[in-house]
């Protein structure tokens, strides 16, 4: 917020990362990655299961520390930061999950009136007309009052990019949000994200979901074997991907 | 495996820590053993300090009519010592302070400095003289068993026990005689002579070993036994009072007076008659007048004792009360150390528990009133609480910890994702959704400690186990007391439990 930097979406990315590596004990999950995304584009990535896609998500807001490599948000080094000034960080990337953890003890909108209180001081009455306002853009005004565990899952999904939306951030990282969701339900979900990405929002969506991923997607980055090996535009992607690995993926999806 | 290593060195060191202030005990109590012998009063500065105090505090059991015991229906200690006792304060023209404990625990209270004399009916033995300096004798009975009435032609003497179970009280004078001698009986040794006389009652003893002073009393006092003369060989050495080692002055000074009640015949003609009006029980034999009787039955109904329960509750939901406040947050404290990423701080937290968790309170207990007691000196209300609270915080550390655990992590990630930083996180996430999922193990723990707090009367405190044995000497009534005892701490226990369970669903409804 107080960057005084002057930017340009050219020459500034909203999130870089630099030779990032990451390993659980001697599994090696990523291993050499250099890339950056800039403002208003919404990445998608994919890749066969174990590639890395979800872990890579996690080391853009450490929520898994980086083994090596450094990660830069608007050009302060995350990697570098102590945990106080991540804090103040992470308010700015705000993150879906699979599953979709809202915080059963609290209602929906208590769900997103949280954050914005405790982490901005946001007076109630302000926070209220917030978290009413998102609940709104995701078409549930009216469940407001109602329990987590009330909602059927593609509700709960939309919820939760409610709540991180309510932070206000800069960029918004999604890690496979309908792959838990009943196939009916995966539509809603979509449609929001969907808008969002209409809207201008910077988005980094790990997937399945290859019309999404072809519509919606500015580019694709396709990973595999720890290493981002290809990106290119949806329409190149899916129509002559350049690696052999891609062309292995895509043959198989299509079978399916 | 390296865990282990870690683990067992850091016991290794807990064990060797509190190894080493244990032997500082015994190398203080020896140290003062050579001093006393014939030491220059002059030197001695015990009788002194008394005076400066101002007070004369004495150690006693009061459990063992005529010596000592609680006035019926009322909760002052009297008995034959205390009434010497009195004469030996007024004597040196100080207080005399009563303090009551556990037999057992009194000559660790005389050592550690929290009474300056122990009168208990105490024989002066050669195995105690060597801990404690002893007065002049001031009682010579020969020792008594306490039969059933029906059992007075088979059980003439001890040997006629063979056989068979014999109660005396642990640590006591005729409990080593039993040892020793009646070798072929059953030693059964209880804390409590109300609870052997129980005992006798209910037929798990044959017999009762006990002072003549007291067979005859309890015997006179309870209904179908009798006194006999127990015939053991060695000839019992007489009742005294012991003093710290190296108090001599104070000896001479208690020996003086000890010297003018035997000349005076003070025992025979005053002490023993006036407290002997002091026992006036329901089941008196000797009271003829039936009106007398009957009030006296009366007297002994349990509803005269009300005061002595509700002053027993009220100490137990006391020390409950604010053992449970202290020892949950203390719990909440620990629990968060153990699961931090400070390692020293988790280190401390889980060497705490387990240490905690393994070993047993009543130990814990006597290592905070006597142990830390040679350091400051915690009167023992204050000692109960503080072990108490201690013992229940490892409890109540791990029940959180296991609640904080049962939080899946996405609920931490979504926090922090958020912004949120780690505290908030516990505060706002963690710990609320942790403390629904705990609380019928919390409550269950709560219920257990205001069971347990009952270890506190082993050190004297009044609390409801206290009261309802003073009860049962005082009436000479094994079992009511008991059963009024068990029906309040279950009301406590059960308000305790209900009360739990409307706030858990109260946070359900939530």
């Amino acid at each position: 917020m107080n960057n005084t930097q002057t930017q340009t979406a050219t020459t500034q990315p909203v999130i870089a990362v630099n030779h990032l590596k990451k390993t659980f004990g001697k599994n090696e999950v990523l291993k050499d990655i250099n890339e950056a995304v800039y403002d208003g584009q919404v990445i998608c990535l994919i890749g066969p299961s174990g590639a890395g896609k979800s872990t890579f998500l996690r080391c853009l807001n450490l929520l898994d520390k980086p083994t090596a490599g450094q990660v830069f948000f608007e050009g302060d080094e995350l990697t570098a930061l102590d945990d106080q000034h991540l804090d103040q960080l992470r308010q700015q990337m705000g993150m879906v999950f699979q599953s979709f953890n809202l915080f059963p003890h609290k209602s929906v909108l208590d769900n997103l009136k949280l954050a914005p209180m405790k982490v901005k001081d946001m007076p109630e009455e302000q926070a209220t007309q917030l978290a009413q306002k998102l609940l709104s853009q995701v078409g549930l005004a009216e469940k407001a009052e109602a329990f987590p565990d009330n909602l059927s899952g593609g509700q709960q999904q939309r919820v939760a990019i409610a709540r991180a939306l309510a932070m206000n951030p800069k960029v918004m990282l999604f890690d496979e949000p309908t792959s838990a969701l009943d196939p009916e339900m995966v539509g809603e979900v979509l449609k929001v994200m969907q808008d969002l990405a209409t809207d201008g929002m910077t988005m980094v969506v790990v997937t399945h979901e290859m019309g999404f991923a072809k519509n919606v997607a500015d580019q694709i980055w396709f990973m595999a074997d720890g290493y981002i090996q290809e990106t290119n535009s949806p329409q190149e992607f899916f129509a002559h991907p350049q690696t052999q690995r891609a062309q292995e993926f895509l043959a198989k999806i299509l079978e399916a | 495996m390296k865990k282990l290593w870690q683990w067992l060195t850091l016991m290794l060191a807990a064990i060797l820590l509190i190894g080493s202030t244990g032997n500082t005990l015994v190398q203080a109590a020896n140290n003062e053993q050579p001093a006393n012998n014939e030491q220059p009063a002059a030197n001695d500065q015990s009788l002194q300090k008394i005076k400066n105090k101002g007070t004369l505090v004495m150690g006693t059991s009061p459990d063992f009519p005529p010596y000592e015991f609680i006035a019926h229906g009322k909760s002052k200690i009297v008995g034959m010592d205390v009434f010497i006792a009195q004469k030996i304060a007024k004597d040196i023209g100080v207080k005399l302070v009563i303090k009551s404990m556990d037999f057992d625990s009194l000559l660790v209270a005389l050592q550690t400095g929290k009474v300056d004399m122990v009168m208990a009916g105490m024989s002066k033995t050669a195995k105690r003289a060597k801990s404690v300096d002893f007065s002049d004798i001031y009682y010579n009975g020969g020792m008594d068993l306490v039969i059933h009435q029906a059992d007075k032609d088979k059980y003439t003497n001890y040997r006629a026990l063979a056989g068979q179970a014999v109660g005396a009280q642990t640590g006591s004078i005729q409990y080593n005689l039993v040892k020793e001698q009646a070798t072929k009986s059953k030693l059964k040794s209880m804390d409590k002579i109300t609870d052997l006389i129980l005992a006798l009652q209910t037929n798990k003893v044959a017999a009762v070993v006990l002072d003549q002073a007291s067979a005859e009393a309890y015997a006179n006092n309870t209904k179908g036994l009798i006194a006999v003369d127990a015939h053991f060989k060695v000839k019992v050495p007489g009742t005294a009072i012991a003093f710290p080692k190296g108090s001599q002055a104070l000896v001479n000074s208690a020996n003086q007076s000890i010297a003018e009640i035997k000349a005076k015949n003070l025992i025979q003609k005053q002490y023993l008659p006036q407290a002997g009006k002091y026992m006036v029980s329901g089941s008196f034999k000797g009271s003829k007048d039936k009106k007398a009787a009957a009030k006296a039955k009366a007297n002994n109904s349990m509803w005269a004792y009300k005061d002595f329960f509700a002053a027993g509750l009220g100490y137990t939901i006391f020390i409950s009360a604010i053992s449970v406040f202290f020892g949950f947050l203390l719990g909440v404290i620990l629990s968060l150390m153990r699961l931090s990423h400070n390692k020293i701080a988790s280190a401390i937290a889980t060497s705490y528990i387990e240490f905690v968790r393994g070993t047993p309170l009543m130990v814990q207990l006597l290592f905070v009133y006597f142990g830390l007691g040679l350091v400051v000196n915690i009167p023992a209300l204050l000692s109960g609480i503080i072990a108490v609270s201690l013992n229940s915080a490892a409890y109540v550390a791990e029940v959180i910890r296991s609640g904080i655990n049962s939080i899946p992590v996405g609920q931490t990630e979504a926090s922090r994702s958020l912004g949120m930083s780690r505290t908030m996180t516990m505060k706002y996430i963690i710990l609320p959704q942790a403390m629904k999922n705990i609380w019928p193990a919390l409550g269950n723990e709560f219920v257990s400690l205001i069971k347990e707090s009952s270890i506190v009367s082993v050190i004297g405190v009044k609390d409801l186990i206290y009261q309802s044995r003073i009860v049962q000497s005082d009436t000479y009534r094994g079992v009511m007391p008991l059963i009024i005892t068990m029906i309040l701490y279950f009301i406590i226990t059960f308000g305790i439990s209900r009360l739990m369970k409307h706030f858990e669903g109260k946070m359900s409804h939530e």
